[in-house]
C-alpha cells in the first residue's frame, strides 16, 4: 500500500511544474541516502547471517552433525559436543512455557474483548504493557529469589523428602518463561481479536446468540489464526530467552534426571556461559555459533509460519 | 511549527537552552582535582613513573578476588590516580581475556594451557587451599574425615548417600562449579584425576554457593578456604598418616594436597600501572603484612613444597 | 469493538452456567493482571529500601570525574519526573471537574523550574544508591555508572536507529520502486525481528571484539542494539507514514514541491508522533536487553571512565549489573543491590511506556505497535 507509484508519476509532473534552475543535486542525494538506508538494513542482515553461518557451519563440520544432535555429553573442554541436552532443554522449557502461559493469556484476551468494558480494557492494557517491557533479568532474579525455593519445597513434597531434586530445573524455567511471555501473548491476542468485524458480532447477536456463544462460536473461530500467531511469538521468545532462564535452570550439562525438578541447561544459556571463555577459532567457539544457527533456524521457521497464517487470514 | 498539539515554540527552546547552560556551568566547576603525581609505593622499586589517572584492569578467578581486593585498597590509597578494576568470571575467562587483550591482568587458579603459555607471563602471588564443604546435619557431622578416594567417589557420582561414607542415610546432592572455574579444575585434577565430576547443578557464585550449601540438605561442593564458614562442614582428609585438616600448616608442608598457586598472568611483560601493581603484590610489605590478614591465603615463601 | 458488556440490550442473556463461566473467566483474567501489578509494586517496595535513603553523604562521593554533573543530571531528572507526575495528576483532576486546562507554557515552565531548582538545592540529598560506584566485594555499592551507561546506550543507539530507521521507512512508504528490493528489505526486517537477542550479541562479539579487535565498547553495544530495534522502528514509522492522507502529499506535489521535500516537510511531520512513539519504545528495549550487551560492552565499570562520554570504552548497564551481581558478585548485600537495581529498571521502563503512550495518542498504528514492540 505504498505511494511509490504515485510519487513517481506525480513527481514527474511536479518536476515539470517546477521553475527551472531549482537544484536537482540535493534531491538526488537525499534519495540516494534513503536507498542507502534500505541497503544498510539489507546489508547488515546479510552480514549477520553470513558471519554466523560461516562460523556455525565451520563448527558443524569440525564436530559432526550426528555427534551434535545425537549425543548428550556436552563437555567442550574434553572435546565432546553432544547438544541433545541443550536442545531438549530449550524445547521443553519453551513448550512448557506455552502450555502454562499461552492458554491463560488467550482466555484473558477473549474475556477482555468480549465481556469487559472499555475502561477495564484500557487499564488492563496499561499494566500489561509495562509488564511486557520489564527486562527479562528482573523476572529471572525474582524467580531465583522467590520462585526456586517454592519449587524446591514442591519438588520434595511431590517426590519425597529424600529425593535428589532441586528447585532449579525445567519446571521453574517453564513457569518463569510462562510468566514472561503471557503479557506478550495477551497483547497480541487482543490485537487479533479486535480485528474481528463488528457486523459479524452483531449478526450473531441478532440470530439469538448469547455473548458467550458469540465469543466462542464466532469471534474466536474467526480470529484463531491471530491467536495462533500470538502463541507462536510467545514460543519464539521463550526459546530465545537467555539470561533469565540461565538463572533458574541449574546449569547441569545433561538431560535432567528428574524431568521437572532436576537441573539441566538450554541452548542460549549454554552459549552465554561458554562464550565467556571460548577462544575464537577453536572448535569450542565455533560450535557455539552452530547452536546459535539452530536457534536462528527455529526463529525463521516461526516467522515463515506466522507469515503464512497472516496471509491466509487476509484472503 | 505546529503539529497536532506539539508546539515546538521558541519558549520551550529557550527553557531547554537554559537547562543546558545550567548543566554546562555545573560541569565546569566539577572536575576532580588533578591527582598528585603517583609516588611509588614505599617498599617497591618501580622505575617507571605511572601516568596520572591510569587504570589496571584484571579479571578471572573468584578465589583470588578477596586477595586482589585487599591489595587494591592498599595500593589505591598510596597511589592516588591509579585505579584497579577487578571483575570475576572464572579462571578460564581471565586467561582468555588477558590473551585477547581485553584486560591487563588475568587472575587464574590454574596454570595457563599450552597454547597460551607462549604469550603469557606468569606472576605467582600466593597459594590458596581448597576443601570440600558440605551442609552440616545429623547425617554427616559425626564423620571426622574423608579419604581422598571416597571424596573422588562422592564427586564422580559413584557414592550417592552419606551413609556410604560413615554417616546416616541422606542422599548426597553434589553442587558443581561452572566449567570455567579454576576451583573446579584444581579440585578435579587433584581429587578426581581430571574433570570427572558428575554432571549436576552448577553454582558459580561463591557467595550464593555458600548460601545454597547451608540451605540444601545433604549438599556438598568445593570452595577455596577463604570461603570457609562455621555453619558448613569443612572436610579434613583421612590418609594413612592420620587426619589432615586443611590449613596453612598442612598446606605448606604438603600434607594437605588440595592447593594451587594463584597466578596473575600478563600478556608479555606488564607495563606502567600494571607492573606497579604486580610489584606491590610481590613486595615484602604486602606479602608479610597484608596477605596473612586475608583469610585462606598463604605466602609462597612459606611453601616447603612446590608444584609444576 | 464492543464497548458495553453485552452487545445489545436485546441480546439473549445466556444460561446461568454461562454466567458462572463468564464470572470465572473474568475473575481469573483480573487475577492475572492483579498478579502482574502486585508483582511490580512489590518489586518497587523491595528495592525501595535502597532508593529512598535521603541522608547526606560526603561530596564528592567517589572522586570520579564528572560525578557532580551526573548528580545534577540525576537530580534534574528525578525532580522533573516528580513535577511532571504531579502536573499530570492535577490536570487529570481538573479535567474530571470540568475546569479549564492549564496553559501549556505555564505547565512546561513550572516543570522545568522545579526540576532545575530542585536539582540545584537537593542534589546532595539524592539516594546514595543512585550515585555510588558498584562494588565487587564490599557492601554499599551503587549503580550510578550503570544508570549513566544505560541512558548513554539509549542515546547512542537512537542516534543510529533514528536516521537509518526513518530513512528506510520513508523509502519503503514513499519511494519504493523496485519491488524486488522492497521485498528483500522487508524480508530482512522480518528476519531481524525474529532473531533471538543472543544472536545479535554473538554477531557484535565476532565483528567488533574479535575481528576489529576493538575490545568491549559501548559503540559495539549501541550498534547491535540499533540493529535489534530497526524492525520495530521501521515497522511503526512506515505504518505512521502510510496513515498520512494521500491528499496532503498530492497537494504538496501539486504545489510544486519535489517528492523529497514532500516527504520531509509534509509526510514526516504528520507522522512524527507515531515515529516518536516508536523511538521511545526502542529506548525501552535498550533498557531491557542484557545478553547482547554482555558480549559487546562487557560487565565492568572502570573508575577512570565511569561517567565518560567516550563511546569506545566498555561499561555495563543496569540489566547487565543485575545479572552479574547474581552470578559472579561477592558483595554481601547482593540481595539489596539486586532489588534496588531491579526497582530502578522498572521505574525507567514504566516511564518509557508512559511517554510512548502519550505520543502514540496522537499517531496511529497502535496495533502494530504492540505486535512489533513485544519481543
Amino acid at each position: 500500500m505504498s505511494n511509490g507509484t504515485l510519487i513517481a508519476e506525480a513527481g514527474g509532473a511536479g518536476e515539470r511544474l517546477r521553475l527551472a534552475g531549482r537544484p536537482r543535486l540535493g534531491e538526488a542525494l537525499i534519495r540516494g541516502a534513503l536507498i542507502a538506508c534500505g541497503w544498510f538494513v539489507l546489508g547488515t542482515t546479510i552480514a549477520m547471517l553470513g558471519f554466523l553461518a560461516r562460523t556455525g557451519i565451520q563448527g558443524l563440520s569440525e564436530v559432526g552433525f550426528t555427534t551434535l544432535f545425537a549425543s548428550d555429553t556436552w563437555k567442550p573442554e574434553a572435546g565432546s559436543f553432544g547438544a541433545l541436552a541443550l536442545i531438549v532443554g530449550t524445547f521443553a522449557s519453551a513448550l512448557g512455557a506455552v502450555a502454562l502461559g499461552a492458554a491463560p493469556a488467550v482466555l484473558a484476551a477473549v474475556w477482555l474483548t468480549e465481556f469487559a468494558t472499555e475502561p477495564v480494557r484500557r487499564a488492563y492494557r496499561r499494566i500489561l504493557e509495562v509488564a511486557s517491557a520489564v527486562p527479562s533479568v528482573v523476572y529471572g532474579w525474582l524467580a531465583l529469589v522467590y520462585l526456586v525455593p517454592v519449587f524446591e519445597r514442591l519438588a520434595h513434597a511431590i517426590r519425597g523428602e529424600d529425593a535428589p531434586v532441586t528447585g532449579e530445573g525445567l519446571a521453574a524455567a517453564a513457569f518463569l518463561l510462562a510468566v514472561m511471555i503471557a503479557p506478550t501473548v495477551l497483547l497480541l491476542s487482543l490485537d487479533a481479536l479486535s480485528r474481528v468485524p463488528r457486523p459479524l458480532r452483531d449478526a450473531s447477536a441478532a440470530l439469538g446468540a448469547s455473548p458467550w456463544q458469540t465469543a466462542f462460536s464466532v469471534s474466536v473461530p474467526y480470529g484463531w489464526r491471530g491467536l495462533l500467531v500470538a502463541t507462536f511469538f510467545g514460543f519464539a521468545r521463550a526459546a530465545g530467552e537467555t539470561m533469565a532462564v540461565q538463572m533458574v535452570i541449574g546449569g547441569a550439562r545433561r538431560l535432567p534426571r528428574d524431568f521437572f525438578f532436576s537441573p539441566t541447561t538450554t541452548i542460549s544459556a549454554q552459549i552465554v556461559m561458554d562464550m565467556q571463555e571460548a577462544r575464537p577459532g577453536t572448535p569450542e567457539n565455533n560450535v557455539l555459533y552452530s547452536m546459535a544457527l539452530v536457534l536462528l533456524v527455529v526463529s525463521v521457521l516461526v516467522v515463515l509460519v506466522t507469515r503464512m497464517l497472516a496471509r491466509q487470514q487476509t484472503r | 511549527m505546529k503539529v497536532d498539539g506539539f508546539e515546538i515554540k521558541r519558549g520551550s527552546m529557550m527553557l531547554a537552552l537554559a537547562a543546558l547552560a545550567a548543566l554546562a556551568a555545573s560541569a565546569g566547576c566539577d572536575k576532580s582535582e588533578p591527582p598528585a603525581p603517583a609516588a611509588p609505593p614505599a617498599a617497591s622499586s618501580a622505575e617507571t613513573v605511572v601516568p596520572a589517572n591510569s587504570t589496571v584492569s584484571a579479571s578471572g578467578s573468584s578465589a583470588l578476588q578477596p586477595l586482589v581486593n585487599a591489595a587494591k585498597e592498599k595500593f589505591e590509597a598510596s597511589n592516588k590516580g591509579v585505579s584497579v578494576e577487578v571483575s570475576a568470571g572464572g579462571s578460564k575467562k581471565g586467561l582468555s581475556d588477558v590473551a585477547a587483550g581485553a584486560v591487563q591482568i588475568g587472575d587464574s587458579d590454574i596454570f595457563a594451557p599450552d597454547d597460551l603459555k607462549a604469550q603469557l607471563v606468569d606472576h605467582k602471588v600466593a597459594v590458596v587451599g581448597f576443601a570440600a564443604m558440605a551442609n552440616k546435619g545429623p547425617f554427616n557431622e559425626k564423620i571426622p574425615a574423608i579419604s581422598l578416594a571416597d571424596m573422588a567417589k562422592i564427586f564422580s557420582g559413584t557414592v550417592t548417600n552419606w551413609k556410604e561414607v560413615g554417616g546416616q542415610s541422606q542422599p548426597i546432592v553434589v553442587i558443581n562449579r561452572a566449567p570455567g572455574s579454576g576451583t573446579r579444575s584444581v579440585f578435579g585434577t587433584i581429587v578426581l584425576g581430571g574433570d570427572k565430576f558428575v554432571e549436576s547443578q552448577t553454582e558459580d557464585n561463591s557467595g550464593a554457593l555458600v548460601t545454597k550449601l547451608k540451605q540444601t540438605k545433604g549438599a556438598i561442593s568445593y570452595l577455596a578456604l577463604s570461603f570457609a564458614d562455621p555453619e558448613l562442614l569443612t572436610f579434613s582428609l583421612k590418609s594413612d598418616a592420620g587426619v589432615v585438616a586443611p590449613g596453612a600448616d598442612s598446606i605448606t608442608t604438603g600434607m594437605y594436597p588440595i592447593w594451587s598457586y594463584e597466578h596473575m598472568y600478563t600478556k608479555g611483560e606488564p607495563t606502567a600501572a600494571a607492573k606497579q601493581f604486580l610489584d606491590y603484590l610481590a613486595s615484602a610489605d604486602f606479602q608479610e603484612h597484608v596477605l596473612p590478614t586475608v583469610k585462606g591465603f598463604i605466602p609462597i615463601t612459606q611453601m616447603k613444597v612446590t608444584r609444576e | 469493538m464492543s464497548g458495553k458488556v453485552s452487545l445489545h440490550r436485546t441480546q439473549r442473556a445466556g444460561s446461568a452456567r454461562e454466567a458462572a463461566l463468564r464470572r470465572v473467566l473474568g475473575v481469573s483474567a483480573i487475577a492475572l493482571a492483579a498478579a502482574y501489578g502486585a508483582g511490580l509494586l512489590f518489586l518497587l517496595a523491595r528495592g525501595g529500601s535502597r532508593l529512598w535513603s535521603l541522608t547526606l553523604y560526603p561530596t564528592p562521593l567517589s572522586g570520579v570525574d564528572n560525578e557532580e554533573t551526573m548528580r545534577f543530571v540525576v537530580a534534574t531528572c528525578v525532580f522533573g519526573i516528580a513535577a511532571w507526575t504531579v502536573v499530570a495528576v492535577v490536570e487529570g483532576i481538573l479535567a474530571r471537574l470540568g475546569r479549564p486546562v492549564l496553559p501549556r507554557r505555564l505547565v512546561r515552565g513550572t516543570i522545568v523550574a522545579v526540576a532545575l531548582g530542585g536539582a540545584a538545592l537537593g542534589r546532595d540529598h539524592l539516594p546514595r544508591f543512585l550515585i555510588a560506584l558498584p562494588s565487587e566485594t564490599t557492601a554499599g555499592g551503587g549503580v550510578g555508572p550503570e544508570i549513566f551507561n544505560t541512558i548513554y546506550f539509549a542515546v547512542l543507539s537512537t542516534a543510529i536507529t533514528l536516521p537509518v530507521g526513518v530513512g528506510a521507512a520513508v523509502y519503503l512508504a514513499r519511494f519504493a520502486k523496485s519491488q524486488r528490493f522492497v521485498g528483500a528489505v522487508r524480508m530482512a526486517l522480518d528476519t531481524l525481528a525474529s532473531l533471538p537477542s543472543i544472536v545479535y550479541g554473538l554477531f557484535g562479539f565476532l565483528v567488533f571484539v574479535v575481528q576489529m579487535k576493538a575490545g568491549y565498547s559501548l559503540f559495539a553495544g549501541a550498534f547491535v542494539l540499533a540493529l535489534l530495534n530497526l524492525p520495530l522502528v521501521v515497522g511503526i514509522a512506515e505504518e505512521s507514514m502510510i496513515a498520512v492522507p494521500r491528499e496532503l502529499d498530492e497537494a504538496s506535489l501539486a504545489l510544486g514541491a519535489t517528492p523529497v521535500q514532500t516527504a520531509f516537510r509534509v509526510t514526516i511531520p504528520y507522522a512524527w508522533p507515531g515515529i516518536l512513539s516508536a523511538l521511545v519504545l526502542s529506548v525501552g528495549r535498550v533498557f531491557a536487553e542484557s545478553a547482547p550487551l554482555i558480549m559487546t560492552a562487557g560487565t565492568t565499570i572502570s573508575r577512570a571512565n565511569a561517567y565518560s562520554l567516550d563511546p569506545f570504552r566498555g561499561g555495563e548497564t543496569l540489566a547487565v549489573h543485575l545479572w552479574y551481581v547474581n552470578s559472579a558478585g561477592l558483595a554481601p548485600d547482593r540481595a539489596d543491590v539486586s532489588a534496588g537495581t531491579a526497582a530502578v529498571l522498572v521505574v525507567l521502563v514504566g516511564l518509557t511506556n508512559l511517554l510512548a503512550s502519550r505520543f502514540a495518542r496522537f499517531g496511529g498504528a497502535e496495533g502494530t505497535r504492540t505486535k512489533k514492540a513485544t519481543r
